[in-house]
């Protein structure tokens, strides 16, 4: 499959330049052009072994658009139906072999397999459950409490916790350690690096850590836990900004 | 190709970033590595196509500091980079804005009261706060004088190193169109509050929320606030996002709805996003 995506690729990549010369001439145009920009991108990802993207979700939704796009090119100029039909049959041959890509079996870079090792106690001390999974990324709920775990290089992204209520609360490993008085909430890294499996397996399991040390009445619901975490995170949000006033001047102002 | 065209090419291919702040000056931030280092800028020739070019002129800033192995307990100065604490000495030591005004303090040889409290508290700096910062910024960092040799602290004599740090920070002012080296590095004020409060990462949070039932990212909004370029393009680069394109609003007749300013890009998992900037 592969050699056949790199063509399909590489014929989408001969005809953007043309695409792009073209986008501002007509709406359509300029569509036609982002989008096949953009399905280049998704074939290089999966030639690029990028095991980060959703294929099969990412191409379904891409799918719908060719069909869009072609319903829109029906109602066209003869000309331009001929400069674009067959751009987008190849398009959707490309999104269709890009549908087939499946994630690794332990998600990106093993981080499922490490999540639901280190985590594993959620669901059995908690009764949380799995509600979804993308590659990079494993959700959990109990139906009052939701924990977020995200192989992404921004820390507060990477956990992210609260209750299960609309609007979304959201509160992140940070808060937990400031609201137990443990000063490592100063230490997190404002960028993770997480280019190996053993530089994932590293960080979640310290969020394990965090949350066995901390954590009950969060995933248990304690009554009141969330008021107290909303003061604790509205407290080290207030540190953080006077922090940033004196280094910076209040409020940027110099 | 100047060899400092060189270096910066070479930067911008490993580490996908060049940081140029001055015509004089040109610093390589690269991302990933413990590596900062800064050079005279070549005079005849130009950075201008570089693609970090874009990040420097179309943003301003950059704030990708690396891992630190040996975290120092110090709120906020030390996440992850160990420079940052340079850097924040460096915010300090603006000898623009921080300034000894009547030079009576009984702090390194100075006395007043108020201007003692304000010493305190980092918002004002005696000559001697000055020199210890700068030594302690130019000895950390390879910058390099107007003949290419590197800027050593030792080998100066307090006014001599004065003199470089005022105008580095000149320079840097000049350059990020009124702010100063430290601000560009760092801090970075917006709708949300600081870059890294709860705000405004609960807005950065937002940008790979998938919304739409093709799967893609789309927001008008964030919290009910319309950020700027400048401020979307460090959110995008904050939730690990790929910024595609900057666009104007798509005209009447068009299957898209985003017929404001936008900005397309790609979530930190790979799908397509779009969200809304001022005008």
């Amino acid at each position: 499959m592969s050699n056949e995506l790199k063509e399909l690729v590489e014929q989408l990549e001969e005809r953007l330049p043309e695409l792009e010369r073209e986008r501002f001439s007509t709406t359509f145009a300029n569509h036609i052009f982002e989008a096949v920009d953009y399905w280049r991108n998704l074939g290089r990802y999966v030639l690029e072994n990028n095991t980060k993207v959703n294929y099969p979700d990412r191409a379904r939704g891409e799918l719908d658009l060719v069909s869009k796009l072609r319903g829109i090119l029906q109602k066209k100029p003869r000309e331009e139906q001929q400069n674009y039909t067959q751009l987008l049959g190849t398009s959707e041959k490309l999104l269709q072999n890009i549908e087939k890509v499946q994630p690794p079996e332990g998600g990106h870079l093993g981080v499922w397999k490490v999540i639901r090792k280190h985590f594993h106690f959620l669901q059995t001390d908690y009764k949380f459950s799995i509600v979804d999974m993308q590659p990079t990324r494993v959700h959990f709920s109990s139906g009052a409490v939701y924990l977020q775990l995200e192989c992404i290089e921004n820390p507060t992204l990477s956990c992210s916790f609260g209750p299960e209520t609309e609007p979304r609360e959201t509160f992140w490993i940070n808060d937990l350690l400031f609201m137990n008085g443990d000063t490592r909430y100063r230490n997190l890294p404002e960028e993770l690096r997480l280019d190996t499996e053993e530089e994932v397996e590293n960080w979640f399991a310290f969020l394990a850590d965090v949350f066995k040390q901390y954590g009950h009445p969060v995933l248990s619901n304690d009554p009141g836990i969330f008021a107290r975490l909303t003061e604790a995170q509205a407290e080290r949000d207030a540190e953080y900004a006077r922090e940033m006033n004196r280094k910076f001047g209040v409020e940027g102002r110099g | 190709m100047s060899p400092l065209e060189q270096e910066a090419a070479i930067a911008t291919m490993q580490y996908g970033l060049v940081y140029e702040y001055s015509e004089r000056f040109v610093h390589l931030y690269a991302c990933g590595q413990s590596q900062f280092t800064g050079k005279e800028r070549d005079s005849d020739s130009s950075l201008d196509n570089f693609t970090a070019r874009y990040y420097s002129s179309q943003m301003g800033r950059f704030m990708s500091p690396d891992w630190s192995a040996s975290p120092e307990d110090v709120p906020y100065a030390d996440f992850g980079n160990p420079q940052s604490l340079n850097l924040y000495g460096y915010v300090k030591n603006n000898p623009l804005s921080l300034t000894d005004p009547d030079g009576h303090c009984d702090i390194d040889g100075e006395h007043h009261w108020g201007w003692c409290i304000w010493h305190t508290l980092g918002f004002y700096q005696t000559q001697a706060d000055r020199v210890r910062e700068a030594t302690n910024f130019f000895n950390n960092n390879d910058i390099r004088d107007a003949n290419g040799n590197r800027i050593v602290p030792g080998n100066l004599s307090d006014k001599q190193l004065l003199q470089y740090w005022k105008t580095y920070n000149d320079e840097w002012r000049e350059a990020g169109g009124g702010t100063t080296a430290d601000a560009a590095l760092s801090g970075f004020f917006t709708q949300w509050g600081w870059r890294g409060q709860a705000d405004y990462n609960k807005a950065v949070d937002k940008l790979n929320e998938i919304n739409t039932p093709q799967g893609t990212a789309d927001h008008p909004d964030l919290n009910g606030k319309v950020p700027t370029k400048e401020e979307a393009l460090q959110m995008i680069q904050d939730a690990k996002g790929k910024v595609l394109r900057i666009e104007e609003g798509h005209g009447p007749g068009s299957v898209s709805t985003h017929n404001y300013p936008h900005i397309n890009y790609e979530t930190a998992s790979g799908a397509r996003g779009t969200i809304r900037i001022k005008e």
